[in-house]
């Protein structure tokens, strides 16, 4: 079911007026749980199962881990092989077979194909790693294992964060599951403009800016200046689809009661690739950085293994992505970035690269370099991405600049709204407090009441004919 | 003073609720303000919050944007160049027909086009019924451009802008098309569409929205070609369809969500009896003339669906039953994939070879 369905609509509307007149915490509980089932069974009544099959066995896993502390290393590695196993089964074995073919075919031992055609069920590499996270904070001690089934079932499941995020550690939601929950009213306006600046962003910004995205991507043989203007129309399409994923997903959880995590915080003023990874996806870079990066060493162990972290690091989140080699070398060019990054930082004084003159620099370098990555993230094809990089500027024509010049500024037109919430995050800090201080009663009502109108009416006004699934569906 | 309350418990909301007795029952008393700043104007923000978003759009939409009254200039057009044939249809008219070549090749007799892009069956309704039929000319055909299930999907491009594209071609009052629209299935997110289309009118306004981006985009655009609007032309053709990818999907426009093995001529199914009806009347032959879609590399024509072969044979026998005329130009090998720009539509510059195709085809017909 996708949030941008009439079908969503209604079924959030029953969730949200049942749910409310329960009075108890359990049974909110029960009923957000078979919520969350529907929800997510709601295209194929298998995926019901598959969760299932993980909430049951990381439940079991974390009570036996907390019952039998001295086998707790067996019970971790039974879970994490489950879970791993689930999806490495259903969303790289056709990677798997499709390389180990071509291995095979390139040393002359013949090939096989793969005539098991897996169907990715929507969401497994989120709700997997959440389990994962949580199965490893008990193993860490830094969390008791959950006592009850259906509160555990919830902090899986819980449907507006279910199928993409953002990847919530049990610290933060279970907690949350596990307290009693009033609606507040003051924080629903506040949820209510957060969700409609998710439909904008999705309906207005991203589809409206993906059919200029789609077209170019789609030529055969684009010249240099329409292939980075592509570029940039997919750094806005999934920045804008993404971050409005969690924005509806963060709007509704608050209208039930739960605060998510922020997801994104306004990536492309990062100045550094390491930056870049604070601020965007932060959830899953997080997840790397606590049960991948700092576990293999991190940064403690010297320069080279350091370096090697972050490439297995980087390796694995690219993968992560989807089971193709472009997200593989995504992944991998961040990997790059950010070793070379730590070397610059460590050659060049900070006073440098700290100075504030230098900080445009620094951001247009680092929104050159993002760009970069999402030409590889985009592009699924391996010889067209070789093709791309080997094209020359000199080889564009005054027409064709004429061309991209006008796609180019088209999709800056819609990504303008994402432009000045980037900018809003650069104003000083104390114009930040001022704001918070002198907008507040009627004058932030007013401000939330007519951003909610802008939104509203900007979505009536200019949603694309054609909408899509979200782009991390497909993760 | 707001925030200013100081109360014993931590929280005297939650406090209240867990009380489950009304105020001022519950003890220990809440005071007035306390209760309005905690509990009466929250929910009064947000009951406010959530009229203003849903009613301003409504306001905004009946109040700017009025429907747009009929357009009597193609009646005039009509009325004063009394064609010999009048043509109806969309964009597959518009990317085919060389209207000048047309009239060369008969003789120098008239010919006019009534279309619109994106218009589809409930749109050659309208224009058949308020112009041909009330300008009181007599062509001696009028030939409607149609694909594959067009004349059976009576819904097909009726909403959102392509119900402000029907606007100028509507009465004030249309029961023949409100009848068949609304007699025609529907599920329940069709209704709710439907509604939300009727209160909120402001929808029909995005096509004047999105060209004021495009304009400022074209504005900001330092190029020689942007006040000719060659630049748009020289965009469009830069995507082509000829210059896409093999693996790409061609972006046509499709009828596949709609599926029927068999015609239906009852009046609440379609507009085709009430063309018919209308046309026997006022005695006019009315030819229905099905388009050719864009082929694939590999072959001549498209391959249809098992529906669409079966569909297509019940509506021919319709037709000619009723006296009018059917042709059907989809397997034509004369049109080729050259011809072809993006989708079903031509390239401008094989109007005039199509054009003498088409005479060729209608020669009986076009006399």
């Amino acid at each position: 079911m996708i949030f941008h369905s009439l079908d969503f609509l209604i079924f959030f509307l029953v969730v949200f007026s049942f749910y409310w007149m329960l009075r108890k915490r359990s049974h909110q509980n029960w009923f957000l749980l078979v919520a969350s089932y529907f929800f997510y069974s709601y295209v194929h009544y298998w995926f019901g199962f598959l969760l299932l099959a993980t909430t049951v066995m990381d439940f079991c896993c974390a009570r036996a881990i907390g019952r039998f502390p001295h086998r707790k290393k067996l019970f971790l590695w039974l879970s994490l092989v489950f879970s791993l196993g689930i999806l490495g089964f259903f969303k790289y074995y056709g990677f798997f077979v499709e390389n180990v073919s071509l291995l095979l075919h390139s040393l002359g031992l013949g090939t096989f194909t793969n005539n098991l055609h897996i169907f990715l069920p929507v969401g497994i590499s989120f709700y997997t790693f959440q389990s994962i996270g949580y199965i490893v904070d008990v193993y860490r001690g830094h969390t008791k294992p959950a006592r009850n089934f259906i509160d555990y079932g919830v902090f899986i499941s819980f449907f507006p964060q279910l199928v993409a995020g953002p990847i919530e550690r049990s610290h933060q939601l279970l907690p949350q599951v596990q307290r009693v929950r009033r609606f507040d009213t003051k924080n629903a306006v506040n949820a209510l403009v957060l969700i409609l600046w998710g439909f904008f962003k999705k309906l207005v910004i991203a589809d409206n800016v993906a059919v200029t995205c789609n077209k170019i991507f789609g030529l055969e043989d684009p010249n240099f200046a329409l292939i980075w203007t592509g570029v940039f129309a997919f750094a806005v399409q999934i920045f804008a689809d993404f971050s409005a994923y969690t924005d509806i997903a963060r709007g509704t959880s608050r209208l039930l009661g739960f605060e998510l995590m922020r997801n994104f915080e306004h990536p492309y003023i990062s100045r550094s690739p390491g930056e870049f990874w604070r601020r965007w996806h932060i959830s899953l870079s997080n997840w790397f950085r606590d049960y991948v990066y700092i576990p293999l060493g991190g940064s403690r162990a010297g320069k080279w293994r350091m370096a090697w972290n972050v490439i297995i690091t980087f390796f694995l989140s690219g993968l992560w992505h989807g089971a193709q080699w472009n997200y593989v070398i995504w992944g991998l060019w961040y990997a790059v970035l950010l070793v070379i990054y730590r070397l610059v930082h460590q050659i060049v004084p900070a006073r440098v690269c700290e100075c504030r003159w230098l900080f445009p620099l620094q951001w247009a370098i680092m929104f050159v370099f993002i760009n970069i990555g999402w030409m590889f993230f985009r592009e699924t094809n391996l010889p067209y991405i070789i093709e791309y990089l080997r094209l020359s500027p000199w080889d564009v024509t005054p027409e064709q600049l004429g061309i991209a010049t006008f796609l180019f500024w088209m999709t800056f037109l819609y990504g303008m709204p994402i432009w000045v919430h980037h900018l809003g995050a650069l104003l000083p800090e104390k114009w930040v407090n001022l704001f918070h201080t002198q907008v507040t009663g009627w004058r932030l009502f007013l401000l939330q009441t007519l951003l909610g109108l802008f939104f509203y009416v900007g979505i009536l006004l200019l949603r694309a004919e054609s909408t899509s699934d979200f782009i991390y569906f497909q993760f | 003073m707001p925030g200013a309350v100081k109360t014993e418990h931590a929280d005297r909301a939650d406090y209240f609720f867990k009380c489950n007795t009304k105020f001022p029952l519950c003890s220990p008393p809440c005071s007035a303000t306390f209760f309005w700043l905690n509990i009466l104007k929250p929910i009064f923000q947000l009951v406010l919050f959530c009229l203003i978003i849903l009613v301003v759009p409504i306001l905004i939409g009946n109040g700017l944007f009025p429907k747009q009254p009929f357009d009597d200039k193609p009646l005039e057009e009509l009325r004063e160049s009394r064609p010999d044939f009048v043509f109806i249809g969309n964009s597959m008219l518009i990317t085919r027909l060389d209207e000048t070549r047309l009239s060369e090749l008969l003789g120098g007799a008239g010919v006019m086009s009534l279309t619109e892009h994106g218009m589809a069956s409930a749109g050659y309704w309208l224009v058949f019924k308020n112009y041909v039929i009330e300008s009181g000319i007599r062509p001696k055909v009028v030939i409607i451009f149609f694909r594959d299930f067009d004349l059976s999907w009576p819904l097909y491009r009726t909403t959102g802008i392509y119900r402000e594209k029907l606007e100028p071609f509507m009465r004030k009052e249309e029961p023949v098309l409100e009848y068949v629209w609304e007699q025609s299935p529907k599920n329940w997110k069709d209704r709710i569409g439907e509604k939300l289309e009727d209160i909120y009118p402001i929808q029909r306004r995005k096509t004047e929205a999105e060209d004021m981006i495009r304009e400022v985009a074209l504005d900001w655009t330092d190029h020689p070609w942007k006040k000719d609007s060659k630049l748009l032309g020289e965009v469009n053709d830069t995507f082509q369809l000829r210059e896409l990818r093999e693996d790409v999907p061609s972006e046509l426009a499709t009828t596949e969500e709609f599926s029927l093995e068999k015609f239906d001529p009852s009046p609440q199914r379609s507009f085709m009896p009430h063309i018919v009806e209308e046309a026997r009347k006022h005695n006019i032959t009315v030819c229905f003339y099905r388009v050719k879609r864009r082929p694939p590399r590999d072959a001549d024509f498209r391959k249809e669906s098992r529906a669409l072969t079966r569909y297509m044979p019940t509506l021919k026998a319709w037709v000619e039953e009723q006296g009018m005329l059917f042709y059907d130009a989809s397997r034509d090998p004369a049109e080729h994939l050259g011809m072809y720009a993006d989708g079903d539509h031509l390239d401008e510059k094989y109007m005039r070879e199509w054009t003498e195709i088409f005479h060729k085809q209608l020669q009986d017909i076009l006399k």
